[in-house]
């Protein structure tokens, strides 16, 4: 039977985390797991046995991939920061332990600029989908577009029993990737961090009497196959809208099972770390605004009714919350924009103030017209960038992450020629949680 | 003197009307047609070194075999610049022109095309193309090649178009992608503090034209003759004219002759951005062969065309569905078609 051991006593009733920061500088592979002054080690050997023991992997190739490098990463699945909780705390909850009030509260530990990369080759078809391509260059032309370029990767090279199929390939790597990131992460206890940062939401009381605009963040994550999910504490998002708190996210209670196009899926990675959050927190603390809290829903939803459920219940959510304005993330691309305008709508219906992060499918030359759906209302739109924009990619010393063909080019070929490739293909490139610096203009 | 390969059509490049639609690509020596006009106006800067001559349907067959030959023929015939049209406001043609200005694209020369604005052709020019607004018909002709010849003599001269050239050249909104000071996130928080206090902003990303159809007034039953058209991609087995799984550059059409049904054996959904498992479980769920059947049978439906008409919707632009419209309603009104039920994925 199940024994509740009253951890959360000692946290009192305030919604507070301390993001304890240990910034990492070096990544080295070692004969142990450690932090110390800006340096990572990581002993491989004892982390793949972890790994098979645990994960269900079959086996698993580490690697370190550092900025600056002549490396292209392929066949990634996710990227994931090491994270993880002392005494009793629970991080990633519905995957490494249960959900309980030391989520999103207390201390976190976090190894700041550093991801665990989980890559792998999954062939075949579920329900008519794939896995698509991600990969990373760690410099060069392409090093620009993907956030991961600028961080120290420790990449897990993941192979999988022959008799598991796509489904069970991705999750068995998921499982690996959050293993990992609470292993890793817990090299930091006993060491003082860099940086405590403080993140909790004022009372609402006090921010409504002196009229401070209250903002919500209503994300939406992709939900289409079991290749496509992603997941609130381990079960799968539905389009019932959720509020979370936004310490939540910082300790991984949304989690990517997202494989689709590499430029547009949100990484694990950017829900913990997630640039809105940041941001909207950054300016609480001016006093310029209040953050009301996250809701989370599903896009890709089907059919327009079913839409139209998440895009008001969300909207309804947000009033209750006393929001004022709302900042709208969106996952993918194609049908999802209605997702994304349909929730815009409806916020500006009830009086909530939107602002919409969206990527650009313009074609290779940037002539092909604009998205799908496009509401009205919508009149503050950011751009993360035309995913179909060619860039052309040199050869490079290293491939790290597969051995078979990633997409349309042969593994062997990539250290010899030229290729080029959409940006769709660069992971997190237009990512729609806005870490980049990339935008789309007319000219 | 700037060298010019000229793109016309069979109509215009002398050879016939709608019967020479299939004519194949040839090549001529020299100006043709309109080519003649436009070579007076241009000859002191440029001259016409050769007339391409395509059918537009041939042009619509096959475009990468097109284009390939159209860059070979830039090359032997050492072109610096390619003219296409002006096409008016054919939306065949107009495509055929994007796929010639497409090809001096990949050549690396520059392309001038002279169009109507609301000709489809228009959107599926590379960036870079100038497109010359053109009028409605050949009744413009001389207008017409005359704004052609002035942006062609300013090309050749390398100098700047004037402000009313410029006017004349149809602007689209060409999108680059650009680094930004700060971060996505960040702009949006920035946007929208703007916006709640009521300051001005500009936003990244306004709305595209979304053109309305007008329904068309209903038709009398029983419905005669009725087609079957889809944007769903059912192709028969092993999909033999390799329609695209996503941005579809053709229709095709399919025979039904003798079928009650679309049986699940000779069928199957290659559309890219679906789970195809019930399509492909029962073909009809998508076009509904089965269900028109019974009701030719009940009297209902008073004929069924013999073929099926499909595309692939999947990230496919407008522009090009609106070709695609354009040529099967001009297929579908040959073979006397009344009504069609238009299903999608």
């Amino acid at each position: 039977m199940y024994q509740a051991n009253a951890p959360q006593a000692h946290l009192g009733a305030a919604h507070k985390l301390e993001l304890c920061n240990y910034t990492v500088r070096k990544l080295r592979l070692g004969d142990e797991t450690n932090w110390s002054d800006g340096v990572l080690t990581v002993n491989a050997d004892e982390l793949k046995k972890h790994l098979i023991a645990e994960a269900g992997i079959r086996r698993v190739g580490i690697a370190v991939a550092r900025p600056g490098e002549s490396t292209r990463i392929v066949n990634i699945l996710d990227a994931i920061e090491p994270r993880a909780k002392p005494g009793d705390g629970q991080i990633f909850p519905g995957f490494l332990g249960a959900m309980d009030g030391t989520v999103g509260r207390g201390q976190t530990h976090a190894l700041n600029g550093c991801a665990v990369m989980v890559c792998g080759s999954v062939p075949g078809e579920v329900a008519s989908q794939v896995v698509s391509e991600a990969m990373v260059d760690m410099s060069g032309p392409g090093a620009r577009y993907s956030p991961f370029s600028k961080t120290l990767n420790l990449i897990l090279w993941c192979d999988f029993y022959d008799d598991q199929g796509p489904v069970k390939r991705v999750s068995v790597a998921r499982y690996a990737g959050l293993v990992a990131a609470r292993f890793i992460g817990a090299a930091t206890f006993g060491n003082p961090p860099d940086e405590i940062r403080t993140y909790e939401i004022p009372e609402r009381s006090s921010t409504l009497k002196n009229e401070t605009p209250h903002v919500v963040y209503i994300c939406p994550g992709m939900l289409l196959s079991d290749l496509h999910q992603t997941f609130l504490s381990g079960s799968a998002l539905t389009s019932t809208p959720t509020v979370v708190h936004p310490t939540q996210l910082m300790d991984g209670i949304l989690v990517s099972g997202n494989y689709d196009i590499g430029a547009t899926r949100n990484p694990t990675y950017f829900y913990q770390r997630n640039p809105i959050v940041e941001a909207l927190f950054a300016y609480q603390y001016k006093g310029l605004l209040a953050f009301a809290g996250i809701i989370v829903t599903k896009c890709l939803i089907e059919g327009f009714f079913g839409k139209q459920r998440s895009a008001y219940l969300a909207a309804q959510t947000a009033k209750l919350l006393d929001a004022n304005g709302a900042i709208i993330s969106i996952e993918e691309c194609g049908h999802a924009y209605a997702d994304l305008m349909l929730t815009c709508q409806a916020c500006e219906e009830m009086g909530i103030k939107t602002v919409l992060l969206m990527a650009e499918s313009a074609g290779p030359t940037g002539a092909k017209p604009g998205p799908i759906a496009f509401a009205e209302s919508a009149d503050a739109v950011i751009s993360v960038g035309n995913m179909d924009e060619l860039i052309s990619l040199p050869p490079v010393d290293v491939i790290l992450g597969g051995q078979w063909s990633c997409g349309r080019w042969m593994i062997d070929n990539m250290a010899m020629e030229t290729m080029e490739t959409p940006l769709a293909n660069i992971f997190a490139a237009n990512c729609q949680l806005g870490p980049g610096r990339l935008t789309g203009e007319t000219r | 003197m700037m060298r010019i390969i000229h793109y016309l059509n069979q109509f215009f490049g002398g050879i016939g009307g709608e019967d020479q639609a299939e004519y194949p690509l040839t090549v001529t020596p020299g100006p043709l047609g309109p080519g003649r006009l436009l070579a007076d106006k241009i000859s002191d800067a440029a001259t016409i070194v050769a007339t391409i001559v395509c059918g537009d349907n041939t042009a619509q067959y096959s475009p990468e075999h097109i284009k390939a030959e159209i860059a070979g023929l830039i090359e032997q015939y050492a072109a610096d610049a390619l003219v296409a049209g002006p096409a008016f406001s054919s939306g065949r043609y107009g495509l055929a022109c994007a796929e010639a200005a497409e090809a001096a694209h990949f050549v690396g020369i520059r392309a001038v095309v002279g169009m109507h604005p609301e000709n489809p052709g228009v959107n599926l020019c590379p960036a870079n193309v100038l497109i010359v607004q053109s009028g409605e018909s050949a009744m413009d002709m001389m207008a017409s090649v005359g704004r052609v010849s002035d942006v062609v003599n300013r090309l050749a001269r390398n100098e700047d178009l004037s402000p009313d050239e410029l006017k004349t050249c149809i602007k689209r909104d060409i999108r680059f992608n650009a680094f930004s000071a700060e971060n996505g996130a960040q702009r949006a928080v920035d946007m929208l503090l703007a916006k709640i206090r009521g300051n001005t902003y500009a936003s990244e990303q306004i709305s595209p034209h979304f053109p309305r159809v007008e329904p068309a007034p209903p038709i009398e039953v029983p419905l005669s003759k009725i087609a079957l058209v889809s944007t769903g991609g059912l192709v028969p087995k092993g999909n033999p004219d390799r329609l695209e799984s996503s941005d579809a550059t053709k229709w095709v059409s399919y025979s039904i002759a003798g079928r009650a049904s679309l049986n699940p054996e000779d069928f199957e959904c290659i559309h890219g951005g679906i789970d195809v498992t019930h399509i492909n479980n029962y073909p009809n769920r998508l076009i509904p062969l089965d269900i028109c059947s019974e009701f030719r049978a009940k009297g209902l439906i008073g004929a069924l065309d013999d073929e099926y008409y499909v595309t692939v919707g999947n990230l496919t632009p407008v522009a090009r569905c609106e070709q695609f419209a354009i040529e099967m309603t001009a297929k579908l009104r040959e073979k006397a078609v009344t009504g069609v039920i238009l299903t999608s994925s």
